[in-house]
């Protein structure tokens, strides 16, 4: 098949606008018709088993495998995934950040691993790119109350520990994020401690599920989802998966991530995602996923309990939010 | 200014937050979370509204134009069309009718107790902003008009308690409203006078 030239190509953001502004009008005439709102498909929660899944190729995305996660449930669409991010190191209107962050340059990258490890490394991008590159459909829950179904491509966390060989004492690891205010504007806002940090417990880290993100939808990773590299922790709350990270380290004290040195009572280490602890000022009981109208209950680590439910036993998830 | 141009003007300003905000979809297309986009923009406009309709009292005295006073009630019948839709966007578009899940959110969240009494605060307001009603309930209408100041107090309150982190823009707002309040109970026009003399 020839290659279609690119004027000919609606652009992605056009096209779901529009699809987008159909649906918007539909839920508006719900408004003058609230006893029909039973029957209108745009206030259903949850999309009937046979929903059509969002597209699996839309233009710009690159080639995606799977149409859902394990669950059944749809992918978020390219547009959202992709124009829809938090990312307070470019703007925190999240609508902004893709093209606030459109001339970030994420090469060359490279990324320290030290710390209480055996063989500390200076990793060059081109390095960790080679430690591999699967498909991994997660769930994304914010802490804000929605959420987005994500095709990642990347590998385990524990591939890359594993090279470095963390030592005994190494109990916890910590995540650093470039702090270069000259190419991420939104850190020249005082209000917060840059550089962006996180943390994991050692096991939290080696969990199969941690995922190093360096691709989403089939593409590398763009700048607005993190370029070039970033975690993804599906069970845990979104702002736990930092980005564009410059430096791992492992050590023996427990990491204080941005958002905990920010408001230290509404967000702690562990911020698994629970149904049942709410955030201290709004219920973590459902979510808005994006893209639908209505809300979806909230899954005890956000369906990922069978996994990961494991690493908390005898812990006191209130506590330990 | 006559009372016809202070009329308009009135819904002109009432109107910004709509026009801003279609100039808003204008330019940066349909929002990607259209519901969060409804629901922020709708508030904030009810605020503002409440912000503008504290304000006339104050200008009044200020300017020395009691006409200014015709403002008052369009610019407080936007503010409760602005809460009405942000009160919409929530129970219809976010929560989709569930009662079930707005039940179990609604009484247990202290910003949306706040944000739901401030709702229920305009309400009797709008009702009696009629002149027919103003002139039913006589010197009582003025006293009953006050529990304004209740519901922009909570309305602010309702923000504070909502943003994740930074209070800025909402203390923001509760300074604005702080100053119109003190302003009218401070004899400002006699300190003007003075000071002009």
């Amino acid at each position: 098949m020839p290659p279609i030239p690119s004027s000919e190509i609606t652009p992605e953001a056009l096209f779901w606008n529009r699809r987008r502004f159909i649906q918007t009008a539909l839920a508006g005439a719900a408004l003058t018709l609230p006893g029909c709102a039973a029957t209108s498909p745009v206030t259903t929660a949850t999309p009937a088993p046979d929903a059509p899944a969002a597209p699996t190729a839309p233009a710009g995305a690159g080639k995606v495998t799977g149409t859902s996660d394990e669950l059944g449930q749809p992918l978020t669409e390219f547009a959202a995934v992709t124009g829809y991010n938090n990312y307070y190191e470019f703007t925190t209107d999240k609508q902004a950040v893709a093209a606030t962050a459109a001339n970030f340059v994420a090469s060359p990258w490279s990324v320290q691993v030290d710390g209480l490890v055996a063989k500390p490394r200076q990793f060059a991008l081109e390095d960790i790119l080679k430690l591999g590159n699967e498909e991994r459909i997660y769930r994304l829950r914010c802490v804000e109350g929605w959420s987005m179904v994500i095709p990642w491509s990347g590998f385990s966390l524990n591939k890359l520990l594993a090279l470095v060989e963390p030592t005994s004492a190494a109990k916890y690891v910590r995540f650093e994020t470039l702090n270069d205010s000259s190419r991420m504007p939104g850190q020249k806002e005082p209000w917060y401690t840059w550089p962006y940090a996180e943390g994991l417990r050692l096991d939290e880290a080696m969990h199969d599920l941690t995922l190093i993100a360096t691709g989403v939808y089939g593409n590398p990773l763009p700048a607005q989802n993190g370029a070039p590299l970033r975690l993804a922790v599906p069970w845990k709350y979104g702002f736990k998966s930092i980005k564009a990270i410059v430096r791992i380290t492992l050590t023996d004290t427990q990491p204080t991530s941005l958002w905990m040195a920010a408001a230290p009572d509404e967000y702690g280490f562990y911020a698994n995602v629970n149904p049942r602890v709410d955030h201290p000022r709004w219920s973590q009981a459902d979510e808005r996923r994006i893209g639908e109208s209505g809300r979806r209950e909230t899954l005890m680590f956000n369906g990922y309990d069978k996994q990961v439910a494991s690493l908390y036993t005898g812990m006191d998830l209130r506590k330990f939010y | 200014m006559n009372r016809l141009s202070i009329r308009i003007s009135a819904h002109l300003i009432g109107l910004i937050p709509l026009l801003w905000y279609a100039s808003t979809l204008w330019r940066h297309g349909w929002p990607l979370d259209p519901v969060a986009s409804y629901t922020a923009a709708s508030g904030t406009a009810a605020l503002q509204l409440i912000v503008a309709s504290l304000a006339v009292t104050p200008l009044q005295r200020l300017s020395g134009r009691s006409s200014l006073g015709v403002m008052r009630r369009p610019l407080g019948l936007y503010a409760f069309a602005y809460t009405m839709a942000h009160l919409l966007v929530y129970v219809m578009l976010d929560y989709a009718w569930n009662w079930h899940q707005i039940s179990q959110n609604i009484f247990d969240k202290r910003h949306l107790i706040a944000g739901l009494i401030a709702t229920a605060l305009l309400i009797p307001l709008a009702l009696t902003s009629t002149s027919g009603w103003q002139k039913y309930l006589g010197r009582w209408w003025k006293r009953l008009h006050r529990i304004v100041y209740g519901a922009a107090g909570l309305a602010v309150l309702h923000y504070v308690w909502l943003v994740k982190s930074d209070t800025r823009i909402p203390y923001l707002y509760a300074t604005i409203i702080a100053i119109l309040l003190l302003m009218r109970l401070l004899p400002l026009r006699k300190v003007l006078h003075a000071q002009s003399r």
